[in-house]
């Protein structure tokens, strides 16, 4: 029957449009989230076949957990919100703007009567109320002979809805950077130039113009060696048909450039992937009688570096040792590893003779290679300490996004907190009086707690 | 040797704090106003020790102290301090200080337990930034608010669930007053949140990651927590809402916080968890 559909229809765009519906949408974003945090993110679909039963298997595969927040259901449901943040808003805005913009200024006495905050004082007029009122300093202006009016922070009533508009704005400007958005990096050596980012999903987009990596500088602090203090870049930028230029770029310093975010997003040092160590590094070496098992203490412990003789203390003076190789992965012996093999070379020298050359192997101790009969020495590898880098073994990479979201996430923040300013800390107030037959009714209206109202109205009484 | 100072002084508050929860507990019990009077004192003397200790935490970091876990936790202690204070003054009850201290209690064991580094670190480059610091603060200084709401929404529900002859009857605060602190708290603590927690950390992550927004579980959970605290506002309005299910609502808002602060760094794995 038509007027059942009709009703149907109203009834379903009751339902959508209520606090009701927004508090199960919001309560089934909590949940999915939170599942979205319990498992892990983005990873191949193996993976989860492989480390997780059932349940979760089969939440990833039918349900796209393994990339929730991008996920049909999650979308789903912002779609949700959204619809009904919209209906709320568009339903309620026409009363919402009268009750902010046109209120009643004329109600009967009947109705003041009802107000929360409500007097009356006897012997008095309009006029000597209005004075009082404008001492008190919330003046009231003439409405008619008899009746009075005067508000204060109106705006607050359009509170919330400037939240709702800038959450819409918000699932919009998110919805923009999920379909524009692009995310990616540039990773780049001393000297090298680009003029392409990698995106994540290891396809490759144009910049637009070049940029090239001038110096990498890292500084750490003095008592902190391994943390970073500052790193930046110094890169030389080409716009197609412009001057090269030169700019740096540090850590929460990004530029914008072509429409391209680039920021200094990480580095890396180019040894990370040597095999031999660098001048700068230190071999931490245990020298223990030939033949010495694991338990026997050492004779002597040396930290040792390349280019330098050293003497084993309570031997003779001739006797020399030196560092002759470094090498934090020693490929030859473990060809199926992906241990590192940190190795050393040690030459020993008497009187000035080399007479022996042995390898030691952190990862063995107790052997070296060769074993000679005569050496009354096992040399052992306890570990390597890295020197300070040089700049030249450093990369960069820069992250670059381009996401046209953004400046719709801007507004839709700068809304959102004049939206909560206004529902929070503005506090409409309303007064209004009567003069009904010589009785002078004063009525009030506020926001949420009508306290601070009842006092401002007692105390212009009181300056009557 | 100043490095040490503001740890002793952080030590001392905790101290203060744990005696002054058990003086407001044995107080509560006996009904005892001048054991109470001491109690006030105590909490006063621990909040001025925290204040004075996170002051010369910052002098000797040259950064505000909220870049770690300890400095953190000595921070947010030390707000929820001073409105529990407040709340003390302006309404005058003080079993309130059996609800509230306890939670000042819990946290500051966790900070200082040994197990929590309490060294000055320098900061790596993504930490220095003037948003971090707004956006640490502000999420603090609303979580405070939540942690008082927290308190009384306990209260509510164990009120609610008493006759007003019994002992919770005449000592606990009216229903309607508890339910309305919960209320003030939290309209005050969840735009400082929205701001802090949301805005300004989405506008800090831009500024040093790029990304303002990448769904690391941090991030979720804190959205999670807001999202809570909007359906307590919402709850509302639905009519026959108001006092218990609000307390609840409140309740677990708060339990979200705490997992947003706590559950995320330990027993999840992201981004964010350096602090």
């Amino acid at each position: 029957m038509a007027s059942n559909d009709a009703s149907k229809d109203q009834s379903l765009f009751k339902t959508l449009s209520s606090v009701q519906f927004g508090i199960v949408v919001l309560v089934a974003i909590i949940a999915v989230s939170i599942v979205g945090t319990l498992i892990p993110q983005s990873q191949p679909l193996d993976f989860y076949k492989e480390h997780f039963g059932g349940l979760i298997n089969f939440l990833v595969t039918v349900f796209r957990f393994d990339i929730t927040y991008r996920s049909p259901l999650f979308i789903g449901l912002l779609g949700l919100l959204g619809l009904n943040l919209t209906l709320c808003s568009v339903i309620n805005f026409p009363a919402i703007f009268r009750k902010t913009f046109r209120p009643k200024v004329t109600p009967g006495a009947g109705m003041i009567e009802k107000m929360k905050v409500h007097s009356v004082v006897e012997d008095t007029s309009v006029g000597d109320v209005q004075k009082a009122f404008a001492k008190s300093g919330f003046p009231l202006r003439t409405v008619d002979e008899n009746r009075l009016f005067g508000q204060k922070g109106q705006l607050g009533y359009m509170g919330s809805t400037l939240v709702h508009i800038s959450l819409l704005l918000f699932l919009a400007g998110g919805l923009v950077s999920l379909i524009t958005g692009q995310r990616g990096y540039i990773m780049l050596e001393k000297g090298q130039s680009s003029s392409e980012v990698t995106l994540f999903d290891n396809t490759t987009i144009p910049l637009g113009f070049e940029v090239q990596l001038n110096e990498f500088t890292v500084e750490f602090y003095e008592n902190f060696q391994s943390r970073p203090k500052t790193y930046k870049s110094n890169l030389t930028v080409t716009m197609p048909g412009e001057q090269p230029y030169e700019k740096d770029i540090s850590v929460n310093h990004p530029i914008m450039w072509n429409g391209f975010t680039v920021y200094q997003s990480s580095y890396g040092q180019a040894d990370d992937v040597r095999s031999v160590a660098a001048p700068g590094d230190t071999a931490h070496v245990e020298i223990k009688p030939a033949g010495a098992t694991g338990d026997i203490p050492p004779l002597a412990t040396i930290e040792m570096v390349m280019g330098e003789t050293y003497t084993i203390p309570g031997f003779s003076d001739e006797l020399k040792i030196s560092l002759a190789e470094l090498h934090l992965d020693f490929k030859r012996m473990q060809s199926g590893s992906n241990m590192p093999n940190p190795a050393m070379k040690i030459d020993v020298t008497d009187n000035g003779e080399l007479k022996w050359s042995v390898y030691a192997f952190q990862n063995f101790p107790g052997m070296n290679m060769p074993m000679s009969e005569d050496l009354r020495f096992l040399f052992e590898l306890k570990g390597i300490h890295k020197g300070p880098k040089t700049e030249s073994e450093y990369y960069s990479v820069l992250g670059v996004v381009k996401d046209s979201g953004i400046s719709v996430m801007w507004a839709a923040s700068l809304l959102m907190m004049v939206g909560l300013a206004f529902s929070f800390y503005i506090r409409p107030k309303r007064v209004w009086a009567l003069n009904n037959n010589g009785r002078i009714l004063i009525g009030g209206t506020a926001k949420g707690d009508s306290d601070p109202l009842r006092k401002i109205v007692d105390k212009a009484i009181k300056n009557i | 040797m100043n490095q040490t100072m503001d740890v002793s002084l952080f030590y001392i508050a905790f101290v203060c704090y744990t005696t002054a929860m058990l003086v407001y507990f044995f107080s509560f019990w006996k009904k005892t106003g001048a054991m109470a009077k001491i109690g006030k004192l105590l909490i006063i003397a621990g909040f001025t020790a925290q204040v004075v200790g996170l002051v010369i935490r910052t002098y000797n970091s040259k950064f505000m102290p909220v870049t770690n876990m300890y400095e953190s936790l000595n921070f947010f202690t030390c707000t929820i301090a001073l409105a529990y204070i407040i709340v003390e003054q302006k309404f005058k009850n003080r079993s309130f200080g059996v609800f509230i201290l306890p939670v000042i209690f819990l946290l500051m064991s966790f900070s200082s337990h040994p197990a929590i580094s309490k060294e000055i670190v320098p900061l790596i480059p993504a930490l220095q930034s003037q948003w971090l610091v707004w956006h640490v603060l502000l999420s603090f200084i609303g979580e405070a608010a939540f942690a008082v709401a927290f308190g009384t929404s306990i209260m509510y529900l164990i009120r609610s669930n008493s006759q007003d002859s019994s002992f919770v009857g005449r000592t606990f605060p009216e229903l309607s007053t508890l339910d309305t602190i919960s209320y003030r708290a939290i309209i005050i603590g969840f735009p400082i949140f929205t701001i802090g927690a949301l805005i300004f950390g989405a506008i800090w992550a831009k500024f040093a990651w790029g990304d303002y927004w990448t769904w690391d579980p941090k991030e979720t959970w804190a959205l999670i927590t807001w999202i809570v605290y909007a359906l307590y506002l919402h709850i509302r309005i639905v009519h026959g809402w108001k006092g218990k299910p609000a307390a609840w609502i409140s309740i677990i808002g708060f339990a979200a916080t705490i997992f947003t602060l706590f559950g995320v760094n330990y027993l999840l794995s992201g981004l964010h968890s350096y602090a």
